[in-house]
This record gives C-alpha cells, structure tokens and sequence, in this order.
C-alpha cells in the first residue's frame, strides 16, 4: 500500500515536472519584448467631502498622459506591463453662491503602473485588459482662477500661481489600482498602434492625516490614451 | 470562451473590491449658529463645550501654520485637555476661576489678538466666563499699564503760552476737540462745576433759600431733590446698557428743568463714542487723535442710521461736532500743503483699538494718490481642513479721489503704544509703506487680522464665528482671515516695531501733561531726525 502509495507520488511528481518543462518551451518559444510610447487626455475626479459646505463643488477636470511602456507577454494572451508616465490629476474647486471664487487646480505626477496584460481576438486585431497597481509622485501643483476678498469690498483676485507643498498636510506619494481596456492593431510583424482607456483609481489620500479629525481626499482618474509599440 | 469570461467577472469581483480600499472621512458639524444637534450637549457638559472649541477652532481659526511655527500642536492640546475638562464634569463645583483657568491653558498659545472665548458656566449658572488671549499676553509687557492708563491728552500743548501750538487771527490756539465717549459726554453731568449734578445742586440751594417760594418753585424744588437722588444713585452704578437707558430716562423725565449738560446720551456711542483731536502745532504740524475707527458712522448718515438714533437732535450734534475735528484737520493739512508751508502730519493712534476698515478713507485715504493703498494680503479658509487656505488677495484701503484731495508729500508720523490695534495697526502699516511716513512710539499689540461682528456672514468664507452671543454655551470671537503684510509676514500677536521706539514718562505727563512720545514725534518732524 504504502509503496503503491509512493510509485503514484513519483508519477504526479513527474507528470507536474514534465508540465512545467513544456509550459516553460511554450512560453519561451512565444515570449516577446515590446516598448512604446503612450499618449492621451485624461479627466481626474477629486473625491473629498465638503462636509457642511453647501455650497462648495469639487468638479473634474481634463488633464494630459503621456509616458513610455515596456510589455513582456508570457503567452499569446498574457503579459507583464510596466508604463512610465507624466499624468495629470486637475480638479476643479468653486463656489455655487460666489462664482468669483474659482480655483483650477493642475496636478502633475509621474506615474509607474505595473500591469498584467491580458489580451484575446484575432492575429491583427486584438483586445486586451490590463490590471494592476500603480505608484506615483506627486511632482508640483499649480493653480489658476480668482477669489474674492470680503475685507476689500469683495474685489476680485486672479491668480497664476505654483502651489508650494506643505509637509505637514501633503501628501507627495500616491498608490493604487489601475485597470484598462484596449484594441490593439498590428500594422506590420513589429509595429502595433493600441487605443486604450484606463482608470487608475488611488487609494492614498491626497492629504496627510494631520489631524485628529480624519479627512481623505482621493484622485480617480481615466485615460484615453493611444499607443505605438514596437515588438522585437 | 470560458477564458473571457472569467477575465471579465474576474473584472469586476475586483472592482467591487478595490471600492472598499477608501477611507471615509469623519463627519464635521458646523458651529455658526445655535444649532441644536451642534451645541445640545454643551448645556451640561464641560467636556462637550470644550470640542466645540477645539473643533471649531480647527475648522474656522486662519493661523494653524503660523501657530505650529511657534510649535503648537492642536491635536496634543485635544488629548491633554479633554481629560481634564471630563474631570470639571465630574466635580460637585466648577467656579467660574477655574473654567477661565482653564480656558486659558487650552488658549493662550493661540496669536490671534482680537479672540475672545467664552464658555456658560451651568454650574454656576453664569452665562459668559471670558478669556481673552490677547489681552492675556498685553497684560505682559512691560508698558502695559503706562498704555492702557494714560490717553493722549492735548491739555499742555494747547496752553499757547507752552510755545507748542499755532494760534489764529486772534491769538487763540488751533486746537479742536471732541468727544461722544461715555466718559466724555457723561463726566461733565456728574464732574464739572456749572453742569449736571452740581448745577442741580446749585439750584436746590437757591430755591431752599427762597424766603416764600411759589407753588411751581416748590415743584421746581421737588424735581431737582429727585433728579439730584436720582442721578447721584446712577453714579454709583456700574456702566451699561441698563445705566444709559436709566440716564435718557432721566433725560426725558426732567427735561423742563433744562440742567445743563443732561442731554441724551446714544446709546450707539456706548460700543462707537470716540474722542477725536486736533491740533495745529508749532512749525504748521497737524495733528489729528482719534480713539476709535469709528469716522464712518458718524460721517455717513447711511451708516449712522445702523447704529445711532439720527433722527435724536443731541446725536446729531456730536456727530456734526466729530467731523467738525476730522474736516478741521483734513482741511488744515491740504491748505498748507498747498500753501506749500506744511511742517508735517501726526496721526496720533495711541490707545486706538481699531474700528471701520472704512474710516482708512478719512485718514490714510487722505493723504495718499487716488486708487486705492495696498496694506495687505488676506488669506481665508477654503476648505474645512486645518490648512486649506485660499491664495494671498491684496487688501487695500479707498484712497480720495484726486478732486477731493492733493497727495501730502511732507512727513506723516503715526504713534502707536501697546494697546493700539486692529485698523489702528493696518494704518500704522499704510503710513510705514509712505515713503514719507515714520512710526514713533512703542509696539503695537498685534491684532491685524479682519473679522466680522455679524454671524450671518459666516457662509461668505465658512469661517469667523464660533456659536452665538448670548444663545450658545460656546461663543467665539476670532478672525474670518489671516492678515499678511505685505512682505507676506504673519505678525499676529506680535504687533508693529516702531521706527523710532520712545517710552512713555508717566509721571511727567501726568505732573505736567507734556508728553515725551509726542515731543520725539514732534522733534523729528521739526529737525528731520
């Protein structure tokens, strides 16, 4: 029994060895390098709570992407995907009763998402989807707009200007989930064009936690970005 | 197929979960009106007043990174204090010391110089137990009592024998001055020979010496021994509103007898009376002292009607006879500034706790080009976290038109001392940025931040107030901005270093009157140094 038991150990042994030999020829005979360049709008929504102020509105706003991409496919259907990109995370903030206090806010980050590319159609047209995680780094912040002073008959400012980052309350790094969904052509044996739309969905709070009331603020933001790869 | 499939429920298995991967916010309350949700607890408790303080500070007060610059950490005030305020909770007897004590530790670290914090004490049943931390840190230096006791006072330079003063066609010395202070109005009734009290009892002693008085004499005779116990009762009560309304009853109830001097008294005047000088000092040197930035509501009838009875004759008058100062002045110094013979300007805002940002108009707005005078930037709340601010706009104070006013150009000193504050000190500001301008005196008491009296401006910026007077058992008075020079300084609770810092002699100016901080003043306008 016991060495019935063992004989059939061996062969499963073998058999998950032998498996593995052959997944390993089959990936290696089809893994492929890519790189490529990435580039598209995006449209950022800021998540805070206004709490009691009723009359604040936090709007989307567009923002540009562009970076480079490295894909390494594993099989025909899956890949590993790291993109390098310069994104930003604009958002709006204004007030219903004072329209004269308007702050365009214009978030620039550089942006390393790592993605599982999985991909499925045809020889020259394919879909794909990509899931993963990304971390970014919050590059500088600058705003644009007007405001209003109450101690100066309520005169009118604009305003251009660089906002300066203040340790205690910002926070510079931001990590979370990214997702998409693409088409990619192969116009010849190495060169693809793929159009993508992503969403990266950060699930760190803009805002350190400085204070003993909890306040989270949080960038969602989707791509539409179009890309050129070369596969080698 | 399958393998789609999967990827797409897969998909969204993931979606569902990245959804929870967010935190939530804590839920804020706001603290402007006498909400009940907000302030219920408070009634009763000792520790729930105190997070209304400490979150309604966090949310509404403008300074937070200007007070962790001097290294005040909020949070650790939370968990040092709350304990201690559950433990008051727990005593059988909070006097109304130990709360103010104790609103003291919580806030005097806090720079704002106009904030004043009251909490009801309901174990004691008073409604308002005050601290002002402010005041706190006047209280501390070292020319507190000299500032806070002794007010400008023209009596030795307006004697035309001292050589100080100017004099007109006739040898009398230019020198005007009024007042709509309680003191000022109401001394004369209780204080001066001639006036008031002493004229009734004047007339008590005639009409007793009568040797057959008629029937309306011994009337006459009742009604002044009455009005004589009556207003001799009201000296010795303390000053208020109640004291005013008692005084203007009087007024009305023994006006046939036409004492000199009992006249009525606005009731406005009690918050906005002020004492307004002028004075035409030798080498053509006007001076103008003022105790309040109060011009506006005694220029402007429109603004008038908010707070004083216009329609009354007496109010009428004072306010005729202010302006009568300020036009003295402001007339005084364009004329010889055109004349070409000005020697200077003195803007004397010792002892000025500051006012209407609109009164800037009348005195630094006179003396400056038409447009507008950039003093300052404001920097409001936006958003209800501890550091969101707004950006930097320019505060500015009207200026005259160029038809109503030429641009002085000869030295402008402005004196200030330790208990100058608010717009005295935003016009101490205006005046240093004067090319011409010079600041004499001692420092000011750092309290330049704007705010608000009414409540229902709250919503303009989401900040100012804490509850309401008289109806919250939480009331804070703070500032709906934080005020930054325009070298984009915070000097909140620090107050304005003076160009040429000069002490006052007490005891000479009270032996004598003359006055060492407006004798430098003085001498650097007459010899330049």
């Amino acid at each position: 029994m016991n060495s019935n038991k063992m004989k059939m150990k061996m062969k499963m042994k073998k058999k998950i060895v032998m498996a593995l030999v052959a997944f390993l020829m089959v990936t290696t005979a089809q893994a492929q390098w890519r790189i490529g360049v990435t580039g598209g709008a995006d449209y950022n929504v800021f998540n805070m709570d206004q709490q009691y102020m009723t009359d604040y509105k936090v709007d989307g706003r567009w923002g540009v992407t562009l970076g480079i991409t490295g894909q390494y496919n594993v099989t025909d259907w899956l890949g590993v995907r790291a993109d390098l990109n310069w994104t930003q995370k604009n958002y709006r903030h204004s007030r219903v009763v004072y329209s004269d206090v308007d702050y365009k806010l214009t978030n620039d980050y550089l942006q390393l998402p790592v993605m599982a590319s999985f991909s499925f159609g045809g020889e020259r047209l394919r879909g794909f989807c990509n899931l993963g995680v990304y971390g970014a780094y919050w590059l500088n912040s600058h705003r644009k707009g007007s405001d209003r002073n109450s101690f100066a008959n309520y005169r009118i400012t604009s305003f251009d200007e660089k906002v300066d980052f203040y340790d205690k309350r910002d926070q510079r790094w931001d990590c979370g989930l990214v997702g998409g969904v693409g088409l990619e052509y192969l116009i010849t044996p190495h060169w693809a064009a793929q159009a993508e739309v992503r969403h990266y969905y950060s699930t760190t709070s803009t805002t350190k936690q400085y204070m003993r009331n909890k306040d989270y603020r949080y960038h969602s933001t989707t791509a539409i970005q179009l890309g050129i790869n070369y596969i080698f | 197929m399958k393998k789609h499939t999967l990827m797409i429920l897969g998909a969204m298995l993931l979606m569902i979960c990245v959804s929870s991967c967010r935190e939530e916010s804590d839920r804020l309350m706001t603290y402007d009106h006498n909400d009940v949700m907000a302030f219920n607890k408070a009634d009763s408790s000792f520790a729930a007043k105190f997070k209304i303080l400490w979150n309604g500070l966090n949310q509404n007060y403008a300074l937070w990174d200007y007070e962790a610059e001097y290294g005040l950490d909020w949070d650790a005030v939370y968990d040092e204090y709350l304990p201690q305020f559950e433990a008051l909770d727990k005593q059988e007897t909070v006097t109304d010391e130990e709360l103010r004590a104790m609103l003291a530790k919580v806030c005097s670290p806090l720079h704002d110089g106009h904030m004043a914090v009251a909490f009801s004490n309901h174990k004691t049943g008073t409604k308002e137990v005050m601290y002002l931390p402010g005041e706190d840190r006047a209280v501390k230096r070292d020319d507190y009592e000299i500032a806070n006791k002794y007010k400008p006072s023209l009596k030795y330079y307006s004697q035309v024998a001292n050589g100080e003063v100017e004099t007109d066609n006739q040898g009398n010395p230019v020198v005007m001055e009024h007042s709509t202070t309680i003191t000022g109005l109401l001394a004369p009734v209780f204080n001066e020979k001639g006036k008031g009290l002493d004229w009734v009892n004047t007339q008590i002693d005639q009409l007793s010496n009568l040797p057959n008085p008629s029937a309306a004499q011994m009337a006459t005779l009742q009604s002044l021994k009455d009005l004589k116990a009556e207003l001799e009762a009201l000296r010795n009560t303390p000053v208020s509103m109640n004291f005013i309304t008692r005084f203007n009853e009087l007024v009305t109830m023994y006006e046939s007898l036409h004492v000199p001097a009992l006249e009525y008294y606005d009731p406005g005047f009690f918050e906005k009376g002020i004492d307004v000088k002028f004075a035409l000092l030798k080498g053509n040197i006007a001076y103008f002292q003022f105790s309040g930035f109060y011009l506006t509501s005694y220029f402007s009838d429109e603004v008038a009607g908010l707070f004083y009875n216009i329609s009354n004759p007496a109010t009428k008058k004072h306010m005729n006879a202010i302006k009568e100062v300020w036009a003295a002045w402001f007339y005084t110094v364009q004329q010889l500034h055109k004349a070409g013979t000005l020697g200077g300007v003195i803007i004397d805002l010792r002892g000025n706790g500051g006012g209407m940002q609109n009164d800037g108009y009348f005195i630094t707005g006179s003396l400056l080009p038409e447009g507008g005078s950039p003093f300052s930037y404001s920097r409001f709340k936006r958003g209800t976290g501890r550091y969101d601010y707004s950006t930097l706009t320019l505060n500015y104070l009207e200026t005259m038109p160029a038809s109503a006013h030429e641009v002085i150009t000869e030295p402008v000193v402005v004196m200030t001392n330790g208990q100058s504050m608010s717009m005295a000190e935003i016009t101490t500001i205006v005046v240093k940025n004067m090319e011409n301008g010079t600041h004499i005196g001692k420092r000011s008491r750092g309290g330049i931040c704007g705010l608000t009296m009414d409540n229902s401006t709250y919503t303009n910026n989401y900040m100012g107030h804490i509850g309401e007077r008289d109806k919250t058992p939480v009331y804070v008075y703070l500032p709906s901005v934080a005020t930054f020079t325009l070298d984009k300084k915070i000097i909140e609770g620090e107050g304005i270093t003076p160009d040429i810092e000069v002490d006052l002699d007490a005891a000479t100016f009270t032996a004598t009157g003359k006055d060492t901080q407006l004798d430098r003043a003085l001498q650097f306008l007459r010899t330049g140094h």
